[in-house]
């Protein structure tokens, strides 16, 4: 790999034939095949967390706006995971309705396939949508559902393309669907029509998901560098930007390791060199933005980006100086996982908060390496964060703040400290130099409540505090606690 | 009276169903120091995980057998035991319940015989339930029914006089459970609930973290729960399993919403305890028939469209029938026998695509439904009233009751201020040809 930086600084990584071998070793224990060797870790049996194939798969390609996403599956699938998710759309909201064939008993004696086939059809006839995206489950799989015959006799009739997505839930976990996700686009959708032109400037992000609409505060600093995103994998996408990705002159994978396999097979199908980079935090953001002039290889471009790079860091450092002021001497716990370890890590840096411990629990080798360069070598880190863990290293660490997905909210809460939603489910858009501002007002607003400090308070009537009685009139308001 | 339908799409689209497995878990988590394994793939457990979490704003103890193709092709029995084993280990249940799925009826698993190879360790239940089949009513069902087979002794023994078993339904919210619960004590009656979420899912603050919930009903009261003077069990699903505890004797009903229901609930604990009506009950049924003229004036003469789970369906029709509403559809994810005794045209048994266009047809005013009926709300330019599960997009899911008079009446309110809020009361002018005066 290259564009390696010195340790301390988020670094843009542009894809090479190193670049690629990582893609595959480092990220090899999610994917679907490798997860069947003995050396990659299974799930353990009573001690899991994190979600399945599927809900990866659902994670990646569900943001597809004007797609019909059809889970073939039980109930369960999508009764439990519809409208979890905060992928926002400039257009079309058919993403977010929940198409399921909610397989019953009778299906798994005579087989899923011909209610699979009528319920793409009716999807497809009655939605009209620009495709429809098949989900394998777990329960069709066992049984042996053709989905793929299923789809390409569906799509011949219907005339619209109707897209296996195989990655059933006990295929793996979530990174392996995410990937899985990602394989269905590379196999079935891009490379499938041709943009109706092309420039020197077009680039794929791949892994944005526009939560709560970040790809909206990154658009605007690309159109002034002239870049334009040709496919967008996936937030806020239309499907025919997918089937044109390979015309891309680079890819930037955002903040995923498993979808940097997508970037890869893109390079050496197409020759689409890519990068990995995040949008989270100033200097993450300026790095990103220099990973677009690097890899496309343009010295006029990389002059126009240092131009936008000094003003929008001066313009930033203005607005963050008064949060950086009220932030200092924070300190924070982050529990995410993959490449968020690191580059929310940047992030919260970049707002004033100190950073005293971080979660690895999906990081690979390269992401710890990242996180020791920002934290320094005694960074403590969390292997397995169970709610238990993670308060007792907040209390230990003296931390007022965690940092977590959603699932850890009431960890939080139940701990009686504050918590910032990192994670998918969110409805803050924290990307961009504006999303630092963001984040840093996000953190000030949430610190500034008094609510923490009054309800670790014991009541008035606690075993040895004073309290204000017939025969004890004199305790003053207010002391009582 | 209505006609039952079932929706004859060949897909579901923005599915009201639950899954059973969902609803076993949810019983479950009404008994004390219990945790529940799912017998399932990891996101089984990760996706209903969250949202329950969502749902309550707790944290929400759940396992899984986390199976892999290979585990589930070759035997899942060795994953189940190890999972019992980790859990056994790290949460120290005083109840493990195992709640099969989906994958595991499909791949033919015989769960009885494995959960017979343990011999140590926390007791198990078996909730034997798929998502293949069934919703939330059938798993929470299930699982009540399987807790009263395990746990609870004989009904042939000595009867404890002034005790009162109460099975609350699934859908019942924590605090519908205090309710029901206070309304048997206020005749001095002691109260076996089961499940009993109103201390475990109510969102209260505990001293101390941990990864189980506090609340719940203890073993020992599960135990005792068949030997009460009277079983009441208010869900229609719940049927069987107060026979179970009390024979014919066990009296179901459906639901206890709006005044008649609420009436009959109180009149039959009056007449299991032999004690007259206490005056505090007395003076919340004034509310409510006070409350049911104020209401009248907004809600009388309105069409109203539910999507709920069966009981609640029927419950809601009730009350708002009896406030002078009119019920032009309503939507239930699994069929039960007292549907075709409800106050209105047809039930339909669909999802939230169904209850849309039935909404749009019927010139509806109010929906009222889960958070997921948000979109289609929004579409049709009508209120939400938020209730059942999941309500994720508000605050104090627990808090939403329906049950016995002070339910009632805060559901009464909640509807008619839906319709207030929504309403622009401001007479419009007519238009007209004629110039103004200025």
């Amino acid at each position: 790999m290259t564009g390696q930086g010195s340790p301390g600084r988020t670094t843009v990584r542009v894809g090479s034939a190193a670049g690629r071998a990582d893609a595959g070793g480092a990220e090899s224990c999610s994917s679907g095949e490798s997860a069947r060797r003995p050396s990659c870790p299974l799930p353990t049996p009573g001690a899991a967390s994190g979600g399945c194939a599927y809900d990866g798969s659902a994670i990646t390609l569900v943001p597809v706006a004007d797609v019909a996403h059809l889970v073939h599956g039980p109930i369960g699938c999508v009764g439990n995971s519809w409208e979890t998710r905060g992928s926002l759309s400039s257009g079309p909201t058919l993403y977010r309705r929940a198409f399921t064939t909610a397989m019953g008993e009778h299906d798994v004696i005579f087989g899923g396939e011909a209610r699979l086939r009528e319920a793409v059809l009716d999807v497809g006839r009655r939605f009209r949508p620009a495709a429809v995206f098949v989900y394998l489950t777990c329960v069709p799989a066992l049984i042996g559902d053709d989905v793929e015959a299923i789809c390409r006799d569906a799509a011949a009739e219907l005339g619209i393309p109707v897209v296996p997505v195989l990655a059933a839930g006990f295929a793996g976990t979530k990174n392996a669907g995410n990937r899985l996700g990602g394989a269905a686009l590379l196999t079935h959708v891009i490379g499938t029509a041709e943009p109706s032109y092309t420039t020197a400037y077009d680039v794929n992000l791949i892994g944005e998901y526009n939560i709560a609409g970040e790809l909206w505060q990154i658009q605007p600093l690309l159109d002034r560098l002239g870049i334009r995103v040709l496919s967008r994998i996936s937030g806020d996408a239309r499907y025919a930007e997918l089937t044109w990705a390979h015309r891309a002159k680079a890819s930037m994978v955002v903040c995923s390791r498993a979808l940097l396999s997508l970037a890869a097979d893109l390079q050496s199908q197409y020759g689409v060199p890519w990068f990995e980079g995040s949008f989270y935090g100033v200097r993450a953001t300026s790095e990103a933005l220099r990973g677009f002039a690097q890899v496309l290889g343009d010295p006029e471009l990389a002059d126009r980006t240092e131009a936008v790079v000094a003003e929008q860091e001066a313009r930033v450092a203005a607005r963050l100086t008064p949060y950086r002021q009220r932030l200092a001497g924070v300190r924070a716990v982050l529990y995410t996982g993959g490449v968020k370890s690191w580059s929310m890590v940047a992030a919260l840096q970049d707002t004033g908060v100190e950073v005293v411990a971080t979660g690895t629990t999906k990081s690979s080798p390269d992401d710890v390496t990242r996180i020791r360069g920002l934290l320094g070598a005694d960074a403590q880190l969390i292997e397995e964060g169970n709610p238990r863990d993670l308060l007792r290293i907040v209390r230990e660490s003296g931390a007022t703040l965690l940092a977590a997905g959603g699932r850890n909210r009431y960890t939080a809460m139940k701990g009686r400290v504050a918590f910032l939603d990192v994670n998918q489910e969110r409805h803050q858009a924290y990307a961009g130099y504006d999303g630092v501002v963001a984040l840093a007002a996000e953190i000030d607003r949430i610190l500034s409540s008094p609510v923490f400090d009054r309800v670790r308070r014991p009541p008035p009537w606690a075993a040895g505090t004073p309290s204000r009685t017939l025969d004890n009139p004199r305790v003053p308001l207010g002391l009582e606690g | 009276m209505a006609t039952i339908v079932a929706s004859s799409k060949p897909v579901t689209v923005d599915p009201l169903r639950h899954s059973a497995p969902l609803g076993a878990v949810l019983a479950f988590l009404g008994v004390a120091r219990c945790m529940p394994l799912l017998h399932s793939s990891q996101g089984c457990a990760a996706l209903a995980k969250v949202l329950l979490t969502r749902h309550f704003r707790e944290t929400i103890p759940l396992q899984t057998s986390a199976l892999s193709e290979i585990t589930t092709i070759l035997g899942s029995g060795d994953s189940l035991l190890a999972g019992i084993d980790t859990v056994a280990d790290r949460q120290q249940p005083e109840l493990i319940a195992v709640i099969t799925t989906g994958l595991v009826d499909a791949a033919g698993e015989d769960v009885r015989r494995t959960l017979r190879l343990r011999t140590a360790g926390p007791p198990v239940v078996l909730a034997a339930v798929s998502d293949l089949g069934g919703g939330l009513e059938q798993g929470y069902c299930a699982a009540v029914e399987a807790l009263i087979a395990e746990l609870a002794l004989p009904r042939n023994g000595v009867s404890i006089d002034d005790q009162v078993t109460l099975l609350p339904g699934p859908v019942l919210t924590p605090l519908d459970v205090e309710e029901l619960a206070r309304t048997a004590q206020a005749f001095g009656l002691r109260t076996v609930v089961l499940p009993d979420s109103s201390r475990s899912l109510d969102g209260h603050l505990d001293a101390d973290w941990d990864p189980l919930l506090s609340g719940g009903t203890p073993l020992s009261a599960i135990a005792a729960a068949g030997r009460s003077a009277a079983v009441l069990a208010l869900g229609s699903g719940l049927a069987t399993a107060g026979r179970m505890l009390a024979g014919p004797e066990a009296w179901t009903v459906p639901h206890a919403v709006g005044l008649d229901a609420s009436d009959a609930l109180v009149a039959h604990l009056a007449a299991v305890a032999g004690r007259e009506v206490p005056e505090a009950l007395r003076h919340w049924r004034s509310r409510l028939t006070d409350g049911l003229l104020d209401a009248s004036g907004v809600l009388a003469g309105r069409r109203v469209a539910l999507a709920l789970e069966p009981d609640l369906l029927s419950g809601v029709a009730a009350l708002l029938t009896e406030a002078g509403c009119h019920v032009v559809t309503a939507i239930t994810p699994t069929a039960s026998d007292h549907l075709g005794a409800m106050p209105c045209d047809e039930v339909v048994i669909g999802d939230f695509e169904d209850a849309e266009d039935r909404t749009r047809d019927g010139g509806a005013e109010l929906l009222v439904a889960s958070s997921h009926g948000a979109a289609a709300a929004r579409r049709l330019g009508i209120p939400l009233l938020r209730l059942g599960f999941p309500v994720v997009d508000r605050l104090g899911a627990q808090h939403l009751t329906s049950v016995g008079y002070r339910g009632s009446l805060r559901l009464l309110f909640a509807a008619a201020n839906e319709l207030l809020a929504a309403r622009d009361l401001a007479p419009t002018p007519p238009t007209t040809s004629r110039e103004g005066p200025c």
